[in-house]
């Protein structure tokens, strides 16, 4: 059975055009075309319709609160700005404009400083027109794909992503910006450090990694956190994660210790200190001292109770 | 242990339907059982195997068997955005018309449902089944792949192998999507697992209807897309959505330029419905349409599998001299030529029907 054959045979009826006219072409681009994206919010827009290069003042630029970068070497700034000045800008930044008229950095922000530095008035940008959750989405995905952001620059914006609810769940965060769920989940776990642990990270972010984040949760969790305060202060000056991990987990894996802090109570016998009594669970423990010899206390002891009974 | 698992099915075909529909050039029977070395001892009447074919085809054109294919065969993914347009059923019976024109076919299932994989006569739902997903997660996350576990042969020497499919496919998604670079793994398998999948001259996949990832991930590895497109108006609207797939996949991996091939289903001179959707996807897709039409043909329904009975294969395995069965023969050989496919590197140059 051939196509020709049939339409040639004359019993096939015209084409309706208005059907044909809406059909999609894999040519070109049909913007009535809905393209269900895996990544809707990443997905570049076509270039040619939705974004153009402009020159664009510093003053105008906004920086996005979605950027995840907390620190800027100042060294690499002074590189970049010295390679900007030999040359012009290849790379335009990418930028999107605001309700208000002003623009708003998506991507690019240390070659927008490194402008500030050289004290330029204007800037090659390339203008797209996105809402608000693409943007937040494309900031954070540009970057995590690109530098080398710390785990803790990651958490927080992953948190911001999600407490906005641009992304419903940790699983969608996870096909968006191509980390695994366990590691977002990990990352995630820096918002859960006490606040003052928190502060110290934001002036220096590279202290400890998602790991040592993951771990540390785990005891703020179970209640210990001044133990963490106390981790997390070691690593401050100079302890490496691990030993500091080690630390805690001793610190606080071992119960007796606690209770041993608990009350004691000093055994006088004769005027003499003899060792010291405390309680454990439903035990009476008494620790004697090394010159005394707990064979003749237990003996005494046995002698009082049974006078008094 | 090492066990060589039977094949399931041998088939063979007359003198009559070897030397007029497989082979192009004149044969006479003669010439046809001095090359394979058949002797008809009772006058009972000769058969021939798709390994007879294939032998033929090596001695009239002279091929070196030998010759390792340097390249990876071409891969026919059978696709199309909708349900029940008959993508199993051209999937299988196209692989069956390879194999019964001397090709090496190998067929994966690339489908939960796992109909291919019953119409070519494997069992899902009683055996263990080891499906392209696995194979996929052992060669992303381990360094063997144990495609033999995998491996049905359905005709005997290799003609026909299927990589089977079961509805525990379904959790490939859930692992895919953690892993880096998820579209192109089915593709990275193919290319780094040349002593396996270079012994075919062809790969055929029956994809699933829904865009999953791993959809995604066998789509990506081909050049062009076979769509079956059932003539109703729906299915006219799910080209909608193919081609955003294509487009898709083209605006992410530029060097792909991904293709597709349509092939109309269904056709019956009595429905108005079929007729008009005939002529919008002519009008739309002059290009991009197959000159055959697959009629709406109850040998088709005949093929399939009730849960008693056991499997016949497909419909051009069972009668290929039936309409159907020449209409699939001749999608088969249009499909050689569209998609460049050789016999172990030779171009049997069959000349396409222009229209």
């Amino acid at each position: 059975m051939k196509m020709s054959n049939l339409l040639g045979s004359g019993k096939i009826p015209e084409a309706d055009q208005n059907v044909v006219s809406k059909m999609p072409q894999l040519v070109s681009n049909n913007p009535t075309m809905q393209v269900p994206d895996a990544a809707p919010g990443i997905d570049e827009v076509d270039m040619s319709q939705a974004s153009n290069t402009l020159e664009i003042s510093l003053h105008q630029i906004d920086i996005s609160p979605f950027q995840p970068r907390i620190i800027f070497d100042s060294n690499e700034l002074q590189c970049l700005a010295d390679s900007i000045a030999l040359g012009t800008l290849i790379d335009p930044i990418t930028v999107r404009q605001k309700e208000d008229g002003r623009y708003e950095l998506i991507s690019g922000e240390r070659r927008y400083r490194a402008h500030q530095i050289l004290g330029y008035k204007n800037i090659p940008a390339v203008l797209k027109i996105l809402d608000d959750k693409q943007s937040a989405l494309l900031s954070i995905a540009s970057n995590t794909v690109r530098e080398n952001l710390t785990d803790f620059e990651l958490g927080m914006s992953f948190k911001k992503l999600l407490d906005n609810k641009y992304v419903k769940s940790v699983v969608e965060l996870a096909r968006y910006v191509g980390i695994s769920r366990q590691q977002i989940d990990r990352c995630l776990d820096f918002s859960k450090l006490p606040s003052n642990v928190i502060k110290m990270l934001e002036i220096q972010p590279n202290l400890f990694g998602a790991n040592c984040a993951e771990f540390l949760a785990g005891y703020m969790a179970k209640g210990f956190e001044d133990n963490v305060t106390q981790a997390v202060d070691m690593i401050a000056n100079g302890a490496t994660e691990q030993k500091a991990m080690f630390w805690l987990k001793n610190q606080c894996g071992l119960p007796i210790k606690r209770t041993s802090a608990k009350k004691k109570v000093d055994l006088f016998f004769k005027q003499k200190h003899f060792g010291d009594a405390y309680i454990e669970k439903n035990k009476v423990i008494i620790q004697c001292n090394s010159d005394s010899k707990p064979s003749e206390i237990l003996k005494n002891i046995h002698e009082y109770f049974s006078e008094k009974s | 242990m090492e066990t060589t698992l039977q094949a399931i099915r041998a088939p063979k075909y007359k003198t009559k339907i070897v030397s007029d529909l497989l082979i192009g050039n004149h044969v006479s029977a003669y010439q046809l059982k001095k090359i394979t070395g058949k002797e008809s001892i009772d006058g009972s009447k000769i058969g021939y195997s798709p390994t007879d074919i294939r032998r033929i085809k090596v001695a009239l054109y002279g091929i070196d068997e030998n010759q390792k294919n340097k390249n990876r065969p071409p891969i026919i993914n059978v696709r199309m955005a909708k349900g029940g347009t008959g993508k199993s059923l051209i999937s299988a019976n196209i692989s069956s018309a390879f194999a019964m024109l001397g090709y090496k076919v190998l067929a994966i299932d690339g489908d939960p449902q796992a109909s291919l994989t019953n119409i070519l006569g494997v069992d899902s739902s009683a055996e263990d089944i080891v499906h392209i997903g696995h194979l996929m997660e052992q060669f992303d996350t381990k360094n063997t792949v144990s495609i033999k576990d995998a491996l049905r042969p359905i005709y005997p020497g290799n003609m026909l192998d299927l990589i089977p499919a079961d509805i525990t496919m379904t959790q490939t998604d859930n692992w895919l999507i953690s892993r880096l670079g998820r579209d192109l793994i089915f593709d990275r398998f193919v290319i780094n697992t040349p002593d396996f999948f270079n012994q075919y001259d062809v790969i055929v996949i029956d994809s699933a209807p829904g865009t999953t990832l791993l959809s995604y991930n066998l789509m990506a590895a081909c050049k062009t897309i076979l769509a079956v497109a059932w003539l109703d108006r729906e299915s006219v609207k799910a080209m909608n959505l193919l081609f955003s797939n294509i487009i898709e996949i083209n605006r992410a991996y530029p060097d792909k330029k991904l293709d597709v091939e349509i092939v109309a289903n269904g056709y019956h001179p009595s429905y108005r419905h079929c007729k008009e959707a005939l002529s919008i996807l002519a009008e739309t897709y002059k290009d991009l349409m197959n000159e055959n039409v697959i009629p709406h043909y109850s040998g088709f329904v005949r093929q399939q599998s009730f849960l008693t009975e056991e499997s016949k294969g497909p419909l051009i395995e069972q009668e290929p001299n039936s309409v159907g069965g020449r209409v699939i023969l001749e999608l088969a050989k249009s499909l050689l030529t569209r998609y460049g496919i050789t016999l172990s590197g030779f171009d049997e140059n069959i000349k396409p029907n222009i229209r």
